[in-house]
């Protein structure tokens, strides 16, 4: 992550062994995949555990949303603590706080069904900012919007970790196609806009797995103990088809258009505060 | 009370934020923590009635606020869904012995995944589909009584300290909200002066650029002031042992929380994920920069630890019956369906949640300012 636009803090890191800069990056990268592994098993338990032998198996009577719930805070307070831990500095704390408002206060005036301008801004964002801002911008805003529209429960540990995903994802493919396609704008919105219409169906896929195995219990769409994998996706995609994908396509609806019609004025703005604020006179 | 409290809010006593109205926000929370884990711990519908009406009725104490009726659509819109899920779990396929009627049925092609919606409809499968509606409606009854009644700033202070510049930053987020508002309120009024009437998607644009470019220029300004104020002159703690404590803490825990599936339940599995939580959370709490000082502090009162006591003692009560296997705490429909167990203690376990309900009274009027 060292590629990013913009970086935490205006001091280097101070390396794990004295001496070069680059282990304390690679140990702080490791650490980060470490964590963001355990968040990534913690949401695919109904899947790990679709071999289960029938008769150990517990987790349809409810106490697994519990434990991976549990396993799954963790992963996103360690990685988010690992994000910050080099330390602030000013620009980025006020500009976060800025970009963060703005992305929740979108949650809240919902377009048709599922769509809102909440996705939109972790989108632009991140892809301008770079993946680890992109995170915090994410689930910041989940965060924030939680207060706004009763979200804090349960479920809220799940929707963060997956709003960080969704600006650290950006800000890799800012990383990786914002200097090659520098001419070309046109592109470069489509490619955002396909990315975004991409995340609405994404995040609905993501967030309902936790509960799946507790909320379905028809024979036909239902987690059952001793299922294969294949038949563990074949049912999580009847469930996911009935209850969530209606709503999903809404919100990838909106995605891409709030992106082919907001998308590059926005981009314009974000781009000429990044340049403001990455001004450094040593 | 009123009074008295509201002039040693003005006062301040001490520093002391005066806790005649709302309880703590850490006892808030270890409500809301003890109530899910109950919950989630049992599939008893008897018990599951109780949990259901312990948390409306917390739900129905404490939404009386401008806050709490802000957010009644979303409750409302969380039991609807719970409501759903009965017809929904009932007509993806029921089995068991005991038939009730059958409904019509139709099969959806293969790239759908097969499913057949209506056909036979037992009374195992609507036993275990209201179970499920009751724990999730008492799930959105406790969520929505915790948001209605939580005070995020004070609830922003209880950050570990590894998260605390992370919180500042979100704070200070929570603070440029009427700001924002404020602003967007006149962009739109400067647009409609001009005779602009675009509404939905195509208006959004025009209000949203506006707005962001003014929050990000102030932004630009606070950044200034922070930095002129000394902000982020300390020492950065960049402590590797803390963060290698908190990811061996997390790959404990998420061992501990596989091999309670694969291998089944043992006391090695949970003292796995107990020994694995407190380490990461002894992690969070080592981490990140010196604390900084405080100009209030949050009481915590009797009452507090009242709450949080219910709400150890409700946990302890469903996992001892769970443990002991009595009551019927993990009580199943199939093979067949039978009526549901009871045991006093299960009962006792969600009546200890209705505490707050006794106990929270609303803030006093003014004190509701931002600290």
């Amino acid at each position: 992550m060292a590629s990013d636009a913009m970086a935490l803090s205006d001091r280097p890191a101070r390396p794990l062994v004295a001496g070069r800069q680059w282990p304390a990056a690679i140990a702080s990268g490791l650490l980060l995949t470490a964590v963001c592994a355990a968040g990534v098993a913690a949401y695919a338990y109904p899947f790990l555990l679709s071999s289960l032998p029938a008769t150990t198996a517990t987790p349809r009577a409810g106490d697994a949303p519990l434990v991976f719930g549990l396993v799954l805070t963790l992963a996103l307070l360690l990685f988010v603590a690992e994000l910050t831990r080099a330390g602030m500095n000013a620009k980025v704390v006020s500009l976060l706080a800025v970009v963060t408002v703005a992305a929740a206060a979108l949650r809240v005036p919902a377009l048709p069904a599922g769509a809102t301008g909440f996705f939109f801004m972790v989108i632009v964002a991140g892809y301008v900012f770079g993946p680890r801002l992109g995170f915090l911008i994410g689930s910041g805003a989940m965060f924030i919007s939680a207060f706004a529209v009763g979200g804090f429960g349960p479920w809220l540990p799940f929707q963060v970790f997956a709003a960080g995903w969704i600006g650290m994802t950006s800000g890799w493919l800012g990383a990786a196609i914002e200097k090659p396609l520098r001419g070309r704008r046109r592109t470069e919105l489509w490619l955002l806009a396909a990315f975004a219409g991409l995340w609405g169906m994404l995040f609905g896929a993501i967030t309902n797995l936790w509960f799946w195995p507790y909320v379905a219990q028809g024979d036909s769409v239902s987690w059952r103990p001793g299922m294969d994998l294949a038949e563990a996706v074949q049912h999580y995609w009847s469930f996911y088809l009935l209850t969530s994908a209606g709503w999903d396509a809404w919100r990838a609806i909106g995605n891409v258009a709030l992106v082919l019609v907001a998308g590059r004025p926005a981009l314009d703005l974000l781009r000429r505060y990044r340049d403001r604020f990455s001004v450094r006179i040593d | 009370m009123a009074t008295r409290a509201a002039t040693v809010e003005r006062t301040g006593a001490g520093g002391a934020r005066m806790t005649a109205g709302s309880l703590h926000p850490g006892a808030w929370l270890a409500w809301l923590a003890g109530g899910c884990v109950a919950v989630f711990l049992t599939s008893n519908p008897l018990y599951l009635s109780l949990g259901l009406l312990a948390a409306i009725g917390v739900y129905a104490a404490v939404r009386d606020t401008a806050k709490g009726r802000a957010l009644t659509p979303f409750v409302a819109l969380g039991l609807g869904l719970a409501a759903l899920s009965v017809p929904f779990n009932v007509l993806t396929g029921s089995s068991g012995p005991s038939l009730l009627f059958t409904a019509p049925s139709l099969t959806f092609p293969g790239w759908l995944g097969n499913v057949t919606l209506g056909g036979p409809v037992t009374g195992e499968a609507l036993v275990t589909a209201t179970g499920r509606a009751l724990s999730i409606a008492a799930l959105v009854a406790l969520a929505g009584a915790f948001n209605a009644s939580i005070d995020h700033f004070r609830l922003l202070r209880m950050t570990p300290r590894a998260l605390s510049q992370l919180m500042l930053s979100l704070t200070v987020a929570i603070v440029v909200v009427p700001q924002s508002l404020a602003q967007a309120k006149a962009v739109s009024e400067a647009q409609r002066l001009r005779g602009r009437r675009s509404r939905g998607l195509r208006a959004l644009p025009g209000l949203l650029l506006p707005t962001l470019h003014g929050a990000l220029e102030r932004s630009v300004q606070r950044a200034e002031s922070l930095d002129a104020r000394g902000f982020g002159g300390g020492r950065p703690d960049t402590s590797v042992p803390p963060a290698l404590a908190g990811v061996a803490g997390l790959g404990l825990c998420s061992w501990g929380a596989f091999g309670h599936y694969y291998y089944g339940a043992s006391w090695l599995s949970i003292a796995a994920l107990a020994a694995g939580a407190s380490l990461v959370a002894l992690a969070l709490l080592q981490g990140g920069p010196r604390q900084t000082s405080r100009l209030r502090r949050d009481v915590w009162s009797a009452r507090d630890g009242l709450v949080v006591a219910a709400a150890v003692v409700s946990v302890a009560l469903v996992a001892g019956l769970r443990l002991a296997g009595a009551g019927d705490a993990a009580y199943l429909a199939y093979p067949d369906v039978v009526a549901p167990g009871f045991h006093a203690a299960g009962a006792l376990a969600f009546v200890l949640l209705m505490l707050p309900a006794l106990l929270h009274a609303p803030d006093v009027a003014g004190s509701e300012h931002k600290r």
